[in-house]
């Protein structure tokens, strides 16, 4: 559906020039629609004491990828995104719970020590492809279910935010 | 029983436990399934995301609403992105496999057809660009209001549907979780039932271990104190156990030695090679010579070196270990050494037994030697008396010498009874007979004494028996010798009768003189006994009489016994067992008996003899009777000359320097050549020194006793020359005295015995009618008794000795006022008719040659 992603990528693009006029410390402000936006016991910012990340921000981050299947959908999917870790080290996260909300007024905490290697990765890529607001884009918080069983249980399911929106960091 | 019970039990716990595991371990994989299936959790919050959907469909409606009423605060991108986040929503319903359960249902799949067509049939509008979406507002909120009772129905069904999964799941987690907890119980219960049992077996395995402990204690404490040393060791010999005794007795202490090989400390040299092989010999083949056989006498060796005797008994025993060899033993050097002296002080008391046994046996026949070339010489000078007073003292001489040759014999007699020598021969004789002779033989005796001597022989019974009749005289004679020595003025009774029907013949003799104290009737068959009465004393017996009574009765296999009271007389009892003769066994020659014999047909005799005194002797015999004698001084002479002469009989001594009897005779008959054969004829001390067998293999015919009397000596040439002994059928002796016939015939003359005997027979035929018709007609005059007497003594003048006994038992129960025994004048009447008889015979007998 070109013309869908050409709106989606019309709203990034807008919501990329509003992050322009925040000033940013460490981290470049966001040239495209703001997809995430990250607050609370942060150090590095750009939108003042907000970190707001563009898709292209996100892309800059280290990618990481990986297959599984989950119990929203069918078959095995292949997510690539950014591991939650980098992006709390990205923005100097000094908190010990993350505080993630969707678009859906979905929301739910995640504890910081979650945040590990091989752990849940930020997704903007589905089997390749950006992942619209009805396909539960565009950012996803996903967990590699199907590598470690540990992450086979209800409150990681609870943790897979889709839709995501914001993430505070409390202390 | 118990035990078998045990591992029964033992094993259907197990298999009851096995079983409750394996069903637990199932069941607990299945509880192990539906907790990975809860904790896996691939539901989400389900029922949150069905609520959730119903919540943004209306906030859909609600956007929407909100735009087309002029709300400048909601704006057309908001309705898009309500859209987007209902449409995400609406996806995970249809092809989330979490909600395949609730797609199943018909109603929810048809609303969410109809849900799914909202969607298509609004994308694009949603996509259009705002002045179309803007009028096509009415619409949308028209639609999304028509599609919420949709949204709802799944909402609601969901609900539903989903609690009733939640429902199922939890009744099945229930359920199994019951399972579990029964079988938890139950394998609890198991586990408490096992646990008891473990209880007890834990208990009985400490009772035991405790029994253990005490027997062990117990064993510990018996090997500690044993005194018998006790060593225990290994199959390989080496030592495991040491106990105190065995320190003491070989000189090792416990720790020194424990672990060491046994064969190295106490085994002496000379006995380690036959220890080893005795050990390989029990590993290889398992044979046994030492271990399990009771007591042994082996040496042993000290630590000091000292070889010594033990006595052990050694056993095997299997323990977890292996063998193990257990000995207990002994050390008896000090009984060794007692019993050493023990035998050393038998053998010392044997041989001096045996020296003065061969002493009294050697004095003894010493003794006999010149005793009997004192009695042959007396016999001599008796036929030749010279003055009355001569004759008189010739008789006291006799009659000591007699009285002396007798206690040498009695001595003798019994120093071969001492040495079992005793063997009794086995011979045909008369029972009447010889109780008659042996009667006539005391009569004088008890005469002197004033007894009367009765005997009877019971009339049952065969008379002719076998046995040993010199035994039997001999026994009897000492009897009624006793009898008559401790009776004055009174009556011995001698009687035998067969007892039963056996072949038991009892002998009894019985006299009213003083008895014998029961105390004493115990001790009279021993030895040397002479109770200090007048018993044995009155007489100056040598107190052996009765112990060789009673030797000589056993050697017959017979009995002998007492009855007696002070005062009251005495009875002895004997009891032989004397077999009736077979028909045609003939009874012997009178040669043992002292009847007189009749001289034979002169004969050439050589005479062997080393002494002088019996040489002499034995010349003058046979002189007398006509014979001619040669005489030889040893052996060695003796087969030179009768190789040299021919001889009719050689009597040959037995012991003679140079060369004795056997020998010579030896010589003799291994010269002689083939179908001649010379009487030899032994001449013993003694009848009882004659080994018979052994003089017949020498070739000796006959024995001849010293001391040698004339009618033993005739009665021997008889038998030797084989010529019939004059007269040739010898009268019943008793019947009548042949020799005091030849003695009255010497004395007075042919004619006159003869005048003699007629008048005897004329006086007596009448007297003994009288007599017989007398004592059939009771009572009976005071004179009967002196008619009988003087008859009796016409008997025994011409030595009609059987009329003269029967006369004299009647007189002797006539006047003891005893009544006479039946049928005793009848008996008179037979005896007189046998006594004419013999008298008749012996005088044609004498008138033949």
């Amino acid at each position: 559906m070109p013309f869908r992603r050409l709106i989606m990528l019309l709203t990034f693009a807008f919501a990329g020039l509003g992050g322009l006029a925040t000033p940013a410390a460490a981290l470049d402000p966001a040239q495209g629609e703001v997809l995430l936006t990250v607050t609370g016991a942060i150090t590095e910012t750009n939108d003042g004491d907000s970190a707001a990340f563009d898709l292209e921000m996100l892309q800059g981050l280290p990618a990481v990828s990986f297959e599984t299947t989950t119990i929203w959908t069918e078959g095995v999917q292949t997510f690539e995104g950014v591991a939650l870790s980098d992006l709390l080290e990205a923005v100097g996260a000094e908190g010990e719970t993350l505080s993630a909300v969707a678009f859906n007024d979905y929301a739910v905490d995640i504890p910081a020590s979650d945040a590990v290697t091989d752990g849940p990765i930020i997704a903007y890529l589905r089997n390749g492809a950006p992942m619209s607001l009805r396909n539960k884009g565009p950012l996803w918080i996903v967990y590699p279910y199907d590598a470690n069983p540990d992450y086979q249980s209800e409150t990681i399911y609870a943790r897979s935010i889709w839709q995501l929106n914001r993430i505070e960091v409390r202390p | 029983m118990f035990r078998v019970l045990r591992i029964a039990g033992g094993a259907v716990a197990a298999f009851v436990v096995g079983l409750l595991l394996l069903v637990l371990v199932q069941t607990g994989q299945d509880v192990r399934r539906q907790i990975d299936a809860l904790a896996t959790a691939n539901s989400d919050n389900t029922q949150w995301s069905l609520a959730q959907a119903d919540v943004e469909i209306l906030t859909l409606q609600t956007a929407a609403t909100a735009v087309l009423a002029g709300d400048g605060a909601v704006t057309l991108n908001d309705i898009r992105e309500r859209f987007d986040i209902f449409y995400s929503r609406v996806q995970i319903l249809s092809q989330s496999p979490l909600y395949a359960p609730l797609r199943a249902d018909a109603d929810v799949d048809a609303a969410l057809a109809r849900i799914d067509l909202f969607l298509t049939e609004m994308v694009p509008l949603i996509d259009a660009p705002d002045a179309v979406l803007a009028g096509g507002l009415d619409q949308l909120v028209q639609r999304t209001g028509a599609i919420r009772d949709d949204v709802r129905v799944i909402t609601l069904r969901g609900v539903a549907i989903l609690a009733g999964d939640a429902d199922r799941q939890r009744s099945g987690v229930a359920d199994t979780l019951t399972l579990v907890s029964a079988l938890t119980v139950t394998l609890f219960v198991v586990l408490i039932l096992l646990l008891a049992l473990l209880v007890h077996f834990v208990r009985l395995e400490r009772d035991r271990a405790r029994a253990e402990a005490h027997t062990k204690a117990r064993l510990a404490a018996i090997v500690a104190t044993s005194l018998d040393a006790v060593i225990v060791a290994d199959q390989h010999g080496r030592l495991i156990e040491f106990n105190g005794a065995a320190e003491t007795i070989f000189g090792h202490a416990r720790d020194a030695v424990i672990g060491r090989r046994m064969e190295d400390l106490i085994i002496p040299d000379h006995m380690r090679d036959a220890h080893r092989r005795g050990m390989a010999r029990y590993q290889r083949t398992g044979e046994r010579r030492v271990i399990g056989k009771g007591r042994v006498r082996l040496e042993a060796l000290r630590a000091s070196g000292e070889v010594f005797p033990i006595e052990l008994s050694i056993s095997q025993a299997e323990t977890r270990d292996g063998e193990i060899f257990v000995a207990y033993a002994r050390d008896i050097t000090q009984r060794v050494a007692e019993e050493r002296e023990l035998i050393e002080a038998r053998d010392r008391a044997v041989a001096g037994e045996r020296a003065k046994a061969d002493l009294i046996a050697v004095m003894s026949h010493e003794m006999r030697t010149p005793l009997n070339g004192m009695l042959g010489t007396l016999d001599l000078l008796q036929h030749d008396p010279r003055i009355p007073r001569d004759a008189e003292y010739l008789e006291i001489i006799r009659n000591s010498g007699r009285q002396l040759l007798h206690h040498v014999d009695t001595v003798l007699e019994v120093s071969r009874a001492e040495a079992g020598k005793i063997v009794p021969e086995t011979e045909v004789f008369s029972l009447s007979a010889l109780t008659r002779e042996l009667v006539e033989g005391l009569r004088g005796v008890a005469e002197h004494r004033g007894n009367a001597l009765v005997q009877r022989v019971a009339p049952d019974g065969p008379d002719r028996v076998l046995g040993d009749p010199t035994r039997i005289r001999q026994v009897l004679t000492n009897l009624v010798g006793n009898a008559i020595k401790f009776t004055r003025n009174g009556t011995v009774d001698i009687q035998v009768a067969r007892t039963g029907t056996g072949d038991m013949v009892s002998f009894t003799v019985r006299d009213d003189g003083i008895g014998i104290d029961p105390a004493d009737q115990d001790r009279i068959f021993e030895d040397f006994v002479t109770l200090d009465t007048s018993y044995a004393r009155a007489a100056g017996g040598t107190g052996l009489g009765l112990a060789i009574v009673r030797r000589l009765v056993t050697a017959m296999g017979g009995e002998i016994g007492v009855d007696s009271a002070k005062g009251q007389g005495s009875t002895f009892h004997v009891r032989l067992p004397l077999p009736a003769a077979p028909a045609d066994m003939p009874l012997p020659g009178s040669d043992d008996s002292d009847a007189p014999a009749a001289p034979v047909a002169p004969m050439k005799v050589l005479i062997v003899e080393d002494n002088r005194i019996n040489r002499l002797v034995l010349r003058e015999l046979l002189e007398r009777d006509g014979h001619s004698v040669a005489e030889a001084h040893d052996g060695r002479e003796g087969v030179a000359m009768a190789s040299r002469n021919s001889y009719d009989i050689v009597l040959m001594d037995i012991s003679m320097p140079v060369l004795d009897g056997v020998a010579a005779t030896r010589e003799i008959r291994a010269a002689e050549a083939r179908g001649t054969r010379l009487p030899i004829v032994a001449l013993t001390a003694h009848a009882g020194e004659a080994d018979r067998e052994g003089f017949k293999v020498a070739g000796l015919d006959d024995i001849l006793v010293k001391p040698i009397t004339r009618d033993a000596l005739r009665r021997i040439l008889a038998r030797s020359s084989g010529r019939p002994q004059v007269p040739a059928t010898p009268e019943p002796v008793a019947t009548l005295d042949i020799a005091q016939l030849d003695d009255l015939a010497e004395t007075l003359g042919r004619d006159r015995l003869d005048a003699l005997l007629d008048d005897f027979l004329d006086e007596t035929e009448a007297a003994v009618a009288d007599i017989a018709a007398r004592l059939d007609a009771p009572p009976h005059d005071p004179d009967l008794a002196d008619r009988i007497h003087h008859a009796a003594g016409s008997s025994a003048l011409i030595g009609a000795t059987d009329l003269r006994t029967e006369l004299a038992t009647l007189e002797t129960a006539l006047r003891g006022g005893h009544p006479v025994a039946e049928g005793s004048a009848a008996h008179l009447r037979a005896v007189w008719a046998a006594t004419t008889a013999a008298i008749a015979r012996h005088r044609a007998g004498q008138a033949r040659p």
